[in-house]
């Protein structure tokens, strides 16, 4: 049985539809990220999740059961929120065991069940103190804890990590990827940032303007982007893209553009001649050529970012900016000339009109 | 830097004298006698009477209106409580098309001066045959208790993170449940003030207790007017043991509010 069933959902506040037509389905023991730019929608998609706001249309059952109506503590759900969002007034056992009140445990048992989440979790030293007294981590350590204790069918994350700093984003993402393979609890995940998003989901959901773009693995969506907007979105550094207008040559095709005509095969894209279309190759994507290579990108190096391991070369080619990301070995002197070749399984076409891509499924 | 501290500290100790000296003078005047008060050069060196106070607390007029006074302001904050945290709320937490309107209208019950709204009210409580009562006075203070306590509650909580209640919601708490185990005690600090500062508006509150009582439902503070009517001979004494009086119900309420703060303050520190 799936987790969540999300058919036809829409959100409006007013005359401002910020969800359309919203169909998902999530299977029972999966991660799944929202993902998209901010004012995509995700986080109000996750709030009508958890029933903290309404639907304006369609149904959203979780766990076979519609719960459209149904309160927030009724669904079976637990939320963790962006800004930890514990009770102030209450010592951090309190907070923790304040879900469980509410469904009248026994008191021992809270105590029992408290000391157990607290203790995978590492708050046992904390358990008397009150949430200002702890740091970002450690709050939304607890946030968490509360959030497991009531053994909910759904775990709801709401951009969980980003009030932490850098080194302690990583080190809980970590914690929340072990968390989730001990637990197996149906999670949903809502981030802005990609990178939690590919190293956390099983599937990765990118919305924009309360549409979805692509649903998929992030391998999936790293890989085959379905458009220019998933293909631009996901990767850094960013994918570059070249308008090209396709052409036929014998038993290929040509695409000309940024001041070059590149000879592909092009077997694996759905292409008519004298298409205009976007080509895209992410920058880790091209390759040195050597002499006699097919398929040549060249120009002068106008900037060189070295990241350590790899350097971001960019040039331009007929006018336009190109970038590639090649080991610091090979990396040319600043306006030296350059050339890059490419393989044919590493590029995206995408149509220049509707921005949807022309692989071949 | 350390100049500008030491003036600082002066400026700051000057203003501390100019608040706390009248006060405090009006204190030892209430424990002189007459002929202390009344010399050209204030004495600071005196033999203490009691007489003043005793004098005070012997007359009936002044305990029936302490008595008035307690009752009349103390039920009022209990009904602006009542009634005044919970419309707050829903003003702050559920606003609908008129939570603007009602929040303006609130505040402008304060806009009119006292007399606009006393001479109404009188005529009002005299129809109804309840002129100078406690109950008229009670109802009145009461519609001042509300809005001065809606008024400051509705920003208290406002400054509620509201993901904290969504969280109780999604602990499986009902509307009530959250507004009085989280609203209430995370904004009680705000509230404490709110609640205090509307007792002490209608415990100092004249010109409406003047008009909508004669004899009966005399509240504390005409009471202590009236002490100063008695013929040419100002009983200055007397006079300062009243204002004493008059001032420590609000001294003891601030203060046990301000100690409960303090207890609430030091479990966060702990």
């Amino acid at each position: 049985m799936s987790a969540i069933v999300c058919s036809h959902v829409d959100k409006a506040y007013g005359a401002t539809t910020v969800i359309r037509d919203l169909n998902l389905v999530i299977e029972e023991h999966e991660f799944v990220v929202f993902l998209g730019p901010s004012g995509c929608g995700k986080s109000t998609l996750l709030r009508m999740l958890a029933g903290l706001e309404d639907i304006s249309g369609g149904e959203v059952s979780i766990g076979g059961k519609v719960v459209n109506d149904l309160e927030p503590g009724d669904r079976g759900i637990a939320m963790v929120f962006q800004n930890y969002a514990l009770y102030p007034h209450m010592t951090i056992f309190d907070n923790i065991a304040f879900g469980l009140r509410r469904q009248k445990v026994p008191a021992s048992e809270i105590r029992k069940r408290v000391e157990a989440v607290s203790r995978t979790l590492g708050l046992d030293p904390y358990l008397g103190r009150k949430p200002a007294e702890l740091s970002g981590g450690q709050q939304q350590r607890v946030a968490i804890a509360r959030a497991m204790i009531k053994t909910p069918k759904v775990f709801l994350f709401d951009e969980p990590l980003s009030n932490l700093d850098a080194k302690l984003r990583n080190h809980m993402r970590v914690e929340i990827a072990r968390l989730h393979q001990s637990l197996k609890t149906t999670t949903v995940y809502v981030t802005h940032d990609q990178l939690e998003a590919m190293t956390l989901a099983d599937r990765i959901v990118l919305l924009k303007d309360g549409i979805i773009e692509q649903i998929g693995s992030p391998a999936e969506i790293y890989g085959r982007p379905g458009n220019i907007f998933v293909a631009g979105f996901i990767g850094t550094p960013n994918m570059n893209f070249v308008e090209v207008t396709v052409g036929r040559a014998g038993n290929g095709w040509t695409l000309t553009g940024a001041g070059t005509v590149l000879s592909i095969d092009g077997a694996g894209f759905h292409l008519q001649p004298g298409d205009r279309a976007v080509l895209g190759i992410r920058p880790p994507d091209l390759k040195m050529a050597g002499a006699g290579a097919a398929g040549i990108l060249q120009g002068t190096a106008d900037l060189i970012e070295l990241h350590g391991n790899d350097a971001l070369v960019t040039f331009g080619s007929g006018g336009k900016e190109i970038s590639a990301l090649v080991p610091a070995r090979e990396c040319p002197v600043l306006h030296a000339p350059v050339r890059y070749t490419f393989e044919e399984d590493d590029i995206h076409l995408f149509d220049a009109t509707s921005g949807a891509s022309l692989r071949r499924q | 830097m350390r100049l500008g501290r030491i003036v600082a500290k002066a400026v700051l100790a000057f203003a501390g004298f100019l608040a706390v000296f009248p006060l405090l003078w009006t204190a030892l005047n209430s424990l002189k006698n007459s002929v202390d008060i009344i010399t050209r050069v204030p004495r600071l060196v005196f033999t203490p009477t009691l007489a003043n106070i005793s004098y005070i607390l012997g007359r009936d007029s002044v305990i029936t209106g302490l008595y008035n006074s307690v009752i009349a302001c103390g039920t009022a904050v209990l009904i602006g409580v009542v009634l005044g945290l919970p419309a707050a709320y829903a003003v702050a937490r559920y606003p609908n098309r008129w939570a603007g309107d009602i929040q303006f209208f609130v505040l402008s019950l304060r806009f009119l001066p006292p007399v606009a709204v006393a001479i109404p009210l009188m005529v009002i409580w005299l129809q109804l045959g309840l002129y100078d009562t406690l109950p008229a006075l009670i109802v009145t203070y009461s519609l001042l208790t509300i809005s001065v306590i809606m008024w400051l509650a509705i920003p208290a909580f406002q400054s509620v993170p509201k993901e904290i209640e969504e969280a109780a919601f999604v602990d499986g708490y009902g509307a009530y449940a959250v507004f009085w185990r989280i609203a209430l005690p995370v904004a009680a600090r705000s509230l404490i003030g709110a609640v205090a500062f509307s007792f002490v508006l209608v415990w100092n509150e004249f010109l409406i207790a003047l008009m909508l009582s004669s004899s009966n439902a005399k509240t504390l503070p005409i009471v202590a007017s009236e002490l100063s009517q008695q013929g040419m001979n100002v009983p200055w004494g007397i006079l300062n043991a009243s204002v004493v009086l008059l001032s420590l119900p609000p001294l003891l309420f601030l203060g046990v509010l301000s100690g409960f703060l303090n207890s609430v303050f030091r479990q966060k520190k702990t």
